[in-house]
């Protein structure tokens, strides 16, 4: 039988079938939508689509809202409505006259300052000694380390039983004939608060710094020893230098605790004194009320504007002390 | 000379016969003479500081095995009298309707679901950014970093307005949604991780005809595993201890963290304080395993991983 010829054949072949042949040129889309560029661009896009969403929504969006809100005031008749700068106005009217508002933002300085230059370099030096595997090293990193991840509430039982006058600290006293101090009553109670973030805080950069630490070359360190370098030398004349922007990072991070003292006051003493204020917990304590949430958002942002510039210059000048080293 | 040197020097007589010497100080590499005094003075205090920690801890799981009778007179004799009654009472005593057992559930429903949503979303951010170079990369790093380092507070107010608004308070959607952020220090952490993976193994695999999809998961993600335990543990920890989230948007649903705190506000004064040491004991075990399980593995991560800001 002869072979028919292609053109035979396509002319008995239906319509339809015909159609990629026929239709082959116009194939360009097709090649697009399966280059490399566009399915690495799909990729990408699939894959950072909804962590982009998640943070417009949570991070850009609720930023945005907090700033509208503090123009704003809940009537419960009227419900939401523009009131200007009133907001700001009411709030420094009340920084005038409440001490109790002045009070809260010491507290708050005061616990950034503590996180900054107590807990922080206490940290950075038990760290240190970590690495330079202290004998029961690894069950020191382990038992400092728990407080970080141990529930604030179990943390705050935990203590301040052992500070109650009927407590570890009154049978201590009891030793010695004494009556124990009411440690969780004013005026102590602001100073008890403080010992606790430090009790309870030391550990809380102890992995991330022990790792950062170890991380340093030992051929470094070894020919350092061989130098005649000391602890302290070794600590502050070539680690620090070395694991700078780690330590610049934590440190911002420990400034940041104006905002981040929360609970501590609140599980510690169950309730809510003007003497243990801090800015965070007062902001929790008024987020869901619809009023209060005005003032809590106003009190924020008035925060932000003054600290925000300061955390940034602080960080700006910690980088340019020492060069970023890369090993 | 060095202090090694003299160190080594120096006759070993009465030193290697002390075995606390030789347990302790004498043990630390590198500790020549003039730093004996210095490493015994590091490691006293250590041991204080751990027995600052250790004691109230002790006197919790010491009061948690009290009847109430015993533990209103003595709070300081060791006893047992109450044996593991108080662990069976607790798990049955409710907090806004639910007991505590009912709580464990909650949290591990609640804790499950927000590690893997936050390991999902920090994956495939990190990955994304530290391995493919696209339009808009730069701007996205930027905004992710400076919203790290710029602390704007008092957002709490209209993150709750929004949940409200979009229906997610009192809903463990919600919650997970919260939780599912992909940018962070997870996202910082992991970005480095995959930073330091050679591309060459994706190369070889494009080469055999794998798609970027494949590639991610079946080359990059078995690699991270370690760094991936790694968050996925320590979020663990921070999840399970979380307080606030709960509280605002997981009323009717109450996890260990903040049914603890209800029951301790209520039974602050009540004879039947020990059920509450029982709790706080049983809502800390959990993470102390995970932790003392994994320890290792974060450690390692940590030391390969680093942070720089």
């Amino acid at each position: 039988m002869q072979e028919a010829t292609v053109e035979e054949t396509l002319s008995q072949v239906p319509e339809t079938e015909q159609k990629p042949v026929v239709k082959k040129r116009k194939r360009r889309p097709r090649k697009f939508f399966k280059s490399r560029k566009f399915r690495r661009n799909l990729f990408v896009i699939s894959m950072l689509a909804y962590p982009v969403l998640q943070f417009v929504i949570m991070w850009a969006f609720v930023n945005v809202d907090s700033i509208i809100m503090t123009f704003q005031r809940y009537d419960p008749i009227e419900g939401w409505r523009f009131v200007g700068f009133q907001n700001y106005a009411n709030w420094f009217e009340r920084f005038r006259l409440d001490p109790a508002f002045k009070i809260m933002f010491v507290n708050s300085a005061l616990h950034s300052v503590v996180g900054m230059f107590i807990i922080f370099p206490i940290c950075l030096i038990v760290s240190y000694f970590l690495c330079r595997k202290i004998p029961a090293s690894g069950f020191f990193r382990v038992l400092f380390y728990l407080p970080s991840i141990i529930p604030l509430v179990v943390l705050a039982l935990g203590f301040s039983n052992m500070i109650k006058v009927d407590g570890l600290l009154g049978k201590l006293y009891e030793g010695f004939n004494a009556q124990a101090p009411d440690l969780l009553v004013p005026p102590k109670v602001r100073w008890t608060i403080f010992g606790f973030t430090i009790w309870a805080g030391i550990g809380g950069n102890l992995l991330l710094l022990s790792g950062t630490i170890k991380r340093v070359p030992t051929e470094v360190l070894e020919s350092a020893r061989l130098d005649g370098v000391g602890t302290f030398g070794e600590l502050f004349k070539i680690i620090i230098p070395m694991i700078w922007p780690t330590l610049v990072t934590l440190f911002i991070m420990s400034m940041m605790g104006i905002f981040t003292v929360v609970f501590q006051p609140l599980f510690l003493t169950d309730k809510l004194m003007d003497e243990t204020m801090t800015l965070g917990l007062w902001i929790f304590n008024q987020a869901t009320d619809k009023s209060g949430s005005v003032q809590a958002a106003t009190l924020g942002i008035m925060t932000t504007v003054v600290v925000a510039p300061i955390i940034l210059l602080t960080r700006w000048g910690l980088d340019k002390m020492f060069a970023n080293i890369n090993y | 000379m060095t202090n090694d040197e003299l160190s080594q020097m120096r006759p070993v007589g009465n030193k290697s016969k002390n075995w606390f010497y030789r347990h302790t100080v004498g043990a630390v590499k590198g500790a020549g003479a003039g730093n004996t005094i210095l490493y015994t003075v590091v490691f006293v205090l250590f041991i204080v500081y751990a027995l600052v920690l250790l004691i109230p801890f002790g006197w919790i799981l010491l009061n948690s095995f009290k009847d109430p009778v015993d533990f209103g007179t003595d709070k300081w004799n060791i006893s047992f009298s109450a044996g593991f009654s108080n662990y069976v009472e607790a798990f049955n005593y409710k907090v806004r309707g639910t007991s505590v057992f009912g709580m464990y559930l909650n949290s591990l429903l609640v804790v499950g679901g927000g590690v893997a949503v936050t390991l999902i979303s920090c994956t495939l951010a990190s990955y994304t950014m530290a391995k493919y170079k696209f339009r808009g990369r730069g701007i996205i790093y930027n905004i992710v970093i400076i919203s790290m380092m710029v602390p704007i507070v008092g957002t709490l107010p209209a993150q709750y307005r929004l949940m409200q608004n979009l229906g997610l308070v009192d809903n463990i959607l919600g919650v997970w949604f919260l939780y599912s952020g992909g940018f962070g220090f997870n996202f910082l952490f992991l970005y480095a991780y995959f930073k330091s993976i050679s591309w060459t193994y994706a190369e070889a695999a494009q080469i055999d005809g794998a798609s970027d999809f494949r590639i991610f998961i079946e080359i990059m993600v078995p690699m991270a595993k370690p760094a991936l335990t790694a968050v996925g543990v320590l979020t663990f920890m921070g999840l399970w201890s979380d307080y606030q989230t709960p509280y605002f948007y997981l009323n009717s649903m109450p996890t260990i963290a903040l049914g603890l705190k209800d029951m301790s506000d209520q039974l602050a004064y009540d004879p039947n304080y020990p059920l509450v040491l029982a709790t706080a004991i049983t809502a800390t075990v959990p993470i102390i395993i995970v932790f003392c399980l994994f320890q290792k593995t974060i450690m390692n991560n940590m030391t390969v991983g680093g942070l720089k800001g």
